[in-house]
Order: C-alpha cells, then sequence, then structure tokens
C-alpha cells in the first residue's frame, strides 16, 4: 500500500467519486472492526461502530491532513469512538465463538480435524487477548498485525511513547505467560 | 534477557497472527455505501438556513435600544415628547387628523417599560436560535 496511491483515492473521494471511498474502505474495514471487537466484544456493536467510523471518515476528509497516515487517522477515530462506546455502556460482553465452528466441513475428516485445532488454538489467543485491558488490546493488536511503531500507536491511542512501551512490554509478557503452555508452534 | 525478549517478542507475534483479524459480515460494505450514497442525495438537497436575525438586523434592533435607553437618561422629565415634521399647509378639511402629528407624547413609564420588554423578547430569541444551532456544535473527535 503506497502513500501516493492512497492520496490518489482521497483526492477522488473529494471529487465525488464514491467508489475510491469503496476502496480505502475494502482496504480498512477488517482492521477497524477488529480494533472496535477487541474493545467492545460484541460483533453488532463492533460493526455499527465500524459504520460510524467510514462515515466520519467520509465526512471529515475535505480536514484531512495528507502529510499524515490515512492508517493513524482512521485508527484514531476508532479508537475514540470504541472506548466511548465502552465507556458509555460499562459492561463487558463475553461472545462465544460458535459461528466459527459451523465454518468447517464435517465431509473431509482430516481437514476438519486440522480446522478444528486451528480454531481451537484462534480462540485460546483471543481469549488470552481479551483478559488484557482493552487499550492494552489495541497495542497489541495494532503493533503485530499492522507493524505500526509505536511512535504511531502513541499518536493513535494519544498517550505519551514511553507509556506505550510500558504497556506493550506488559502485554507482551501477560500473553506469553498465558498461552506458552496452550500453543506449540 | 535480551534473548528472552525476542522470543517472547516472536512468540506473541505469531500468536496474535494466529488469531488473525475479525471480519464484519458479507453485507457491512454494501450497507455502507448506501449510507454515503444517501448523504450524497442529502447534501444535493439541502437547504442552506439563514438566520432569523441577521448580523443588520441585530445592530438596527441594538441601536433602538440604546436610542430608547440614551433617551430616558437623557431627561429626567416623566413625559418624553418627540417633536415630528409640521405638515405644509393643505387646503383640506383634516385639521383633526394633521394636528395629531405635530407632536407626540410619551410617558417615561411607558418608554421603561417597552425597553424591558424589548430587551426579554430579545434575549428569548438569542437563546432559541442558539438552542436551534445546537446539534451543528457536535464535536467530531479529532
Amino acid at each position: 500500500m503506497e502513500p501516493l496511491d492512497e492520496n490518489i483515492l482521497i483526492q477522488q473521494t473529494l471529487k465525488g467519486d464514491v467508489k475510491s471511498f469503496e476502496e480505502i474502505v475494502s482496504r480498512y474495514n477488517m482492521m477497524v472492526y477488529t480494533l472496535a471487537y477487541r474493545v467492545l466484544k460484541n460483533r453488532e456493536e463492533s460493526e455499527e461502530i465500524a459504520q460510524d467510523v467510514f462515515l466520519k471518515v467520509y465526512q471529515s476528509l475535505n480536514g484531512f491532513n495528507m502529510k499524515s497516515k490515512l492508517s493513524t487517522w482512521i485508527y484514531r477515530i476508532t479508537y475514540n469512538l470504541s472506548i466511548n462506546k465502552f465507556k458509555s455502556q460499562k459492561r463487558k460482553i463475553v461472545t462465544t465463538e460458535i459461528d466459527r465452528y459451523a465454518e468447517f466441513s464435517a465431509t473431509v475428516l482430516p481437514d476438519a480435524h486440522n480446522n478444528a485445532v486451528e480454531a481451537e488454538k484462534q480462540k485460546m489467543v483471543n481469549d488470552s487477548i481479551f483478559k488484557l485491558p482493552e487499550t492494552d488490546r489495541i497495542i497489541i493488536t495494532l503493533y503485530y498485525y499492522e507493524d505500526i511503531s509505536v511512535k504511531e500507536i502513541a499518536k493513535i491511542i494519544n498517550l505519551s511513547a514511553q507509556n506505550v512501551k510500558v504497556k506493550l512490554y506488559r502485554s507482551r509478557q501477560k500473553l506469553f505467560k498465558d498461552l506458552n503452555n496452550k500453543i506449540n508452534y | 534477557m535480551e534473548t528472552d525478549n525476542n522470543t517472547t517478542d516472536i512468540f506473541v507475534k505469531q500468536a496474535v497472527k494466529l488469531a488473525s483479524l475479525e471480519k464484519p459480515g458479507n453485507d457491512f460494505v454494501p450497507s455502507l455505501m448506501d449510507k454515503i450514497n444517501e448523504l450524497n442525495t442529502q447534501k444535493s438537497t439541502v437547504i442552506v438556513a439563514s438566520p432569523i436575525i441577521s448580523k443588520k438586523g441585530w445592530f438596527v434592533v441594538g441601536v433602538i435600544i440604546v436610542s430608547i435607553f440614551g433617551l430616558l437618561f437623557s431627561t429626567s422629565s416623566n413625559i418624553l415628547t418627540f417633536p415630528t415634521l409640521n405638515l405644509p399647509d393643505i387646503n383640506i378639511s383634516f385639521d383633526n387628523i394633521i394636528s395629531l402629528f405635530y407632536s407626540i407624547s410619551i410617558p417615561r413609564v411607558f418608554l421603561v417599560g417597552l425597553s424591558i420588554f424589548i430587551f426579554y423578547f430579545i434575549l428569548q430569541i438569542y437563546f432559541l436560535v442558539r438552542e436551534g444551532d445546537e446539534p451543528t456544535r457536535t464535536n467530531l473527535l479529532l
């Protein structure tokens, strides 16, 4: 994903080309949804927040400073909206990942077994991530999945880089302690 | 120590990647684009609202109020008399009507009451207009 390409998409969107914005949505929708889900732990609400994020991005695009990264801006909006929603609700909902198991076909046994093992591992990792505080979940996801630097993460969640480093270190230790004996690579 | 940190880092990285990204519903993008198209349709038909009282209007109102208060304090008389233009002599028997326009006498008490009434009336309009504008002032949290 090259910055120039994104700037072209932004410029086209500002000229009224909705298809260009759809391309931006396609690139970021999974990450935005994941970040929202990591905070809210509820799929319907996470989808709602993700939609709100993109609507806000679309309405505020003319104010976006093209020298900054689009991803940082989008993730920052996602974080703010998700945390605000979480604080307004002040509740935690644990969802059961039943739908994951429904995806796999039972007709081919070897694949079904391997897929079930993988699904179980995914569930363990997700459960461990959800044991972390909300902000730490976001940090872990952004750092390891998007390879975003500590400095950029600090801009997204509005904390100092030092603070982010400490949280990252602690979260990493917790996840390692929790998962080390459960998952083998 | 550093090796342990690296080991932990690699392990956690693999674990997080294993968790993979969550995927929204299949209709996420289509429904979002529908909302955006709806927004664009609304934008093209929006009527730009003009303020109830324009800045010039507020200026005129302000001048009137200041004038009234100025007149109130410029004299200690209980009755204020405003001289008017004397109409030229007209050969029509409108004497009774014309004589009414020679001068208008307004009691001071009436002016005070009128000033207070105008002041509170304008204050009400100010708060009503402000309340009407409230939804457009929402901070976009950026």
